[in-house]
């Protein structure tokens, strides 16, 4: 059996030397008058730490001999280490497939935990946020957010404060708020604006603009929109949803580190946050037609406002529709059919024109 | 002595300069490696980078030939994903604080004070982040059996790091010169090869004049003399750097890198553009917010188009990622040995193993605040 040349770093120091290796019984010998007696490495120990197959000359290291290196370049050595030491050419094709299928499956289950866990913890870190931080968070950008609306129909952010509209709107929301039980307090507003929109803020604040309360036709819609907007202030629609944000970017920028995390987290929280705001509103629709019922106040009324927007906007198409934020104008506008509807006005009709005056001066 | 020695030991100091660094990676061999990161850091979520990472180091180390030998990367992918774990349970836990702070200054508006010491704390943890993952990478960097190391603190580097960044800008980036130089002395200095320490005794009053050029003329050249800047520092950097009797000298030019530069942005460019054009129409409803009865923008956003997007930047991003390991990294590389040249003799046999720990759990931080770098 021939003898092959080769190099020599023993780990130590940065010296080389010049020895000749052969094929041993057991593994590879190797001889040099820089090295103070042969070593022998065997099979079994040995280590690719280049492409072998590719690269020459070619480094082979040795478990049990941690940094030393033996640099070769004779290539009628591989057919031996085929034989001897195959796990110098790496991991079979199967096995490397395998570990692919494993980390793909180990990926799905763990964007699945992301998907269904971080709503559920969200919510349950939101039920522990003091009520009076919601309030403080909320009153930092409320007036930021009053303003973005009203500039979308070129409005200026005015509160509205005629007092016999006033007085209206506070019987509503004080009948509303008593009903309901709610731990928050209600602050509602009137903005001076053409939108025909409502929101509400974590802790009690909620904002009608104009716009609604002249679409809204009977005082029963305002009284829906008033008690689905409680609704998400109740249930911490809000502030859930402001957890969840932070959760999500922070998951999805440490999970995918430096492969640029950032614009990946955005896309990702706009969806997660679309699935959840569809939901809730749906769960504000409920609780509402259940707030409705115990103020003993008329329910249609929601059906109604929703069936009069389905016309007004025609909606988005079918197909479309389980995937935008609200449920469709149609759907609800069928979540009170069927219901026994007993209750009373919210408002006598002096109250109501009272409150679509609010704005006037 | 072996002969293998006298090689090198040849090079006596009168001897002319040599090449330092040979460079024989190919495009396809960076491009596969990339193009399978990319497909599989996507499919797995991220998680496969580790393992990525580690290829594409495997790969670049083993094609850097020093003097005659070739360097050898012995980080293992398993150090990378616990170094990972750790670093982000820890970011974890300074988010929730970080949460909880937002909520508190809601409510009590002094702890506002206390937030701005906890951004000062992020910034601190990114230099520190930088400075461990740079020990990691020299801990499982080889050249001829024997370890690199790094001595200093990774705290006294992020200190160091804030107060000439602070320093840096309160003269509006006029000591920008002075905070590279002071780093860069920080980070050599504590660099070693086995026993022995690399030096650096640069100073930043050799570069401060070109800085105030490349300042004045950032405009007019569209910040090209920024670019100029920076290899007029590494070649100043390189020249006062030394190996024991080793001495350094670039002969980098500005136009190389510029082209290189100038290739990686045409090819993006047409790349991003046409992806765009390709969903132009899906970008356009995105903006289409505030409709009636929405009581919040992006009511009417379809997952139909959330979907696209994502895709499409997630395709984008990894093809970014990708594309920046064969058109910049690659040929930077290449062009940097090429022009590296050496002076002097270092005596191998009297180097030898350093006693420094093997340890380090990867570099969890930088990967997890996103300054990995390579």
């Amino acid at each position: 059996m021939s003898d092959y040349h080769g190099s020599f770093n023993d780990g130590s120091s940065a010296n080389r030397h010049d020895v000749s290796v052969r094929i041993d019984l057991s593994g590879l010998a190797i001889s040099g008058d820089g090295l103070a007696q042969p070593v022998v490495w065997p099979f079994e120990e040995l280590e690719a730490i280049d492409d072998i197959a590719k690269q020459v000359p070619f480094r082979i290291g040795c478990r049990s001999w941690p940094d030393a290196r033996l640099t070769l370049n004779d290539q009628r050595l591989l057919a031996d280490f085929r034989i001897h030491a195959p796990q110098l050419f790496g991991p079979p094709v199967s096995r490397r497939l395998r570990n692919v299928v494993l980390s793909i499956a180990g990926a799905g289950l763990l964007g699945a935990s992301i998907w269904f866990g971080l709503p559920l913890a969200s919510r349950w870190v939101a039920s522990v946020v003091p009520i009076e931080w919601e309030v403080a968070l909320a009153d930092q950008f409320a007036d930021e957010l009053v303003k973005e609306f009203a500039s979308m129909t070129n409005d200026e952010p005015r509160v509205c404060d005629n007092p016999d509209g006033l007085k209206a709107l506070d019987g509503l929301i004080a009948e509303l708020a008593d009903a309901g039980g709610s731990p928050y307090d209600f602050n509602v507003q009137v903005i001076d604006g053409g939108l025909n929109n409502a929101f509400a803020l974590p802790g009690g604040r909620i904002f009608i603009f104009r716009g609604l309360l002249e679409f809204a036709q009977s005082p029963d819609q305002l009284a829906a929109v008033v008690a689905h907007e409680m609704g998400h202030v109740t249930l911490q629609h809000g502030t859930t949803a402001i957890v969840q944000g932070l959760g999500i970017s922070f998951v999805f920028s440490v999970l995918l580190g430096d492969m640029g995390g950032g614009i990946v987290a955005a896309a990702g929280e706009i969806l997660l946050r679309m699935s959840y705001s569809r939901e809730a509103e749906a769960e504000a629709d409920r609780s509402a037609i259940a707030l409705l019922q115990k103020a003993d106040l008329k329910v249609v009324g929601l059906s109604n406002f929703f069936e009069r927007l389905a016309e007004e906007d025609g909606d988005l198409p079918a197909a479309l529709q389980m995937l935008s934020t609200h449920p469709s104008s149609e759907q609800r506008a069928q979540l009170t059919k069927g219901l026994e509807d007993t209750g009373r006005p919210a408002l006598s009709d002096k109250e109501w024109q009272a409150i679509r005056d609010i704005c006037k001066q | 002595m072996g002969p293998a020695t006298a090689a090198t030991a040849a090079a006596g100091p009168q001897e002319p300069l040599h090449q330092f660094a040979v460079y024989d990676g190919t495009s396809g061999g960076i491009g596969k490696i990339a193009v399978t990161n990319a497909i599989l850091g996507l499919l797995t979520l991220g998680i496969y980078r580790f393992w990525g990472k580690t290829n594409m180091r495997r790969y670049l180390w083993s094609r850097l030939t020093v003097l005659g030998d070739r360097l050898e990367y012995t980080g293992t992918p398993m150090e990378l994903l616990l170094g990972f774990i750790v670093a982000a349970v820890a970011m974890a836990g300074l988010s929730v604080g970080f949460i909880g702070l937002e909520f508190l200054s809601a409510r009590y508006p002094l702890f506002g004070l206390l937030m701005i010491f906890y951004l000062l704390g992020f910034y601190f943890l990114i230099f520190f982040a930088v400075f461990r993952a740079r020990r990691y990478r020299l801990l499982r960097t080889q050249w001829r059996g024997i370890r690199f190391s790094q001595s200093g603190s990774a705290t006294g580097y992020a200190f160091r790091a804030m107060g000439l960044m602070f320093l840096t800008g309160i003269t509006l980036g006029l000591t920008y010169p002075y905070m590279q130089a002071r780093l860069q002395n920080y980070r050599t200095n504590n660099t070693w090869f086995g026993n022995r320490q690399l030096t650096f005794d640069g100073k930043a009053s050799k570069l401060f004049w070109k800085w105030v050029l490349a300042l004045v003329l950032v405009i007019p050249t569209l910040g090209i003399s920024f670019l100029w800047y920076k290899v007029t520092e590494f070649r100043y950097f390189a020249s006062r750097t030394r190996f024991g009797a080793l001495s350094f000298h670039s002969t980098l030019e500005t136009m190389k890198i510029f082209l290189i530069y100038l290739i990686f942005a045409v090819v993006f460019g047409i790349i991003w553009f046409s992806l765009l054009e390709v969903i132009g129409v899906f970008v356009g409803d995105l903006f289409n917010i505030g409709q009636p009865g929405a009581a919040e923008p992006f009511a009417n956003l379809s997952t139909v188009t959330i979907a696209i997007t994502i895709a499409v930047s997630l395709v984008i991003v990894s093809l970014l990622n990708a594309l920046q390991f064969i058109l910049l990294i690659h040929p930077i590389v290449r062009a940097i040995s090429e022009t590296l040249l050496v002076k002097g003799t270092i005596d191998l046999d009297e180097i030898k193993q350093s006693d420094a720990e093997r340890g380090g759990r990867g570099e969890g931080l930088a990967d997890v605040l996103d300054v990995g770098a390579i």
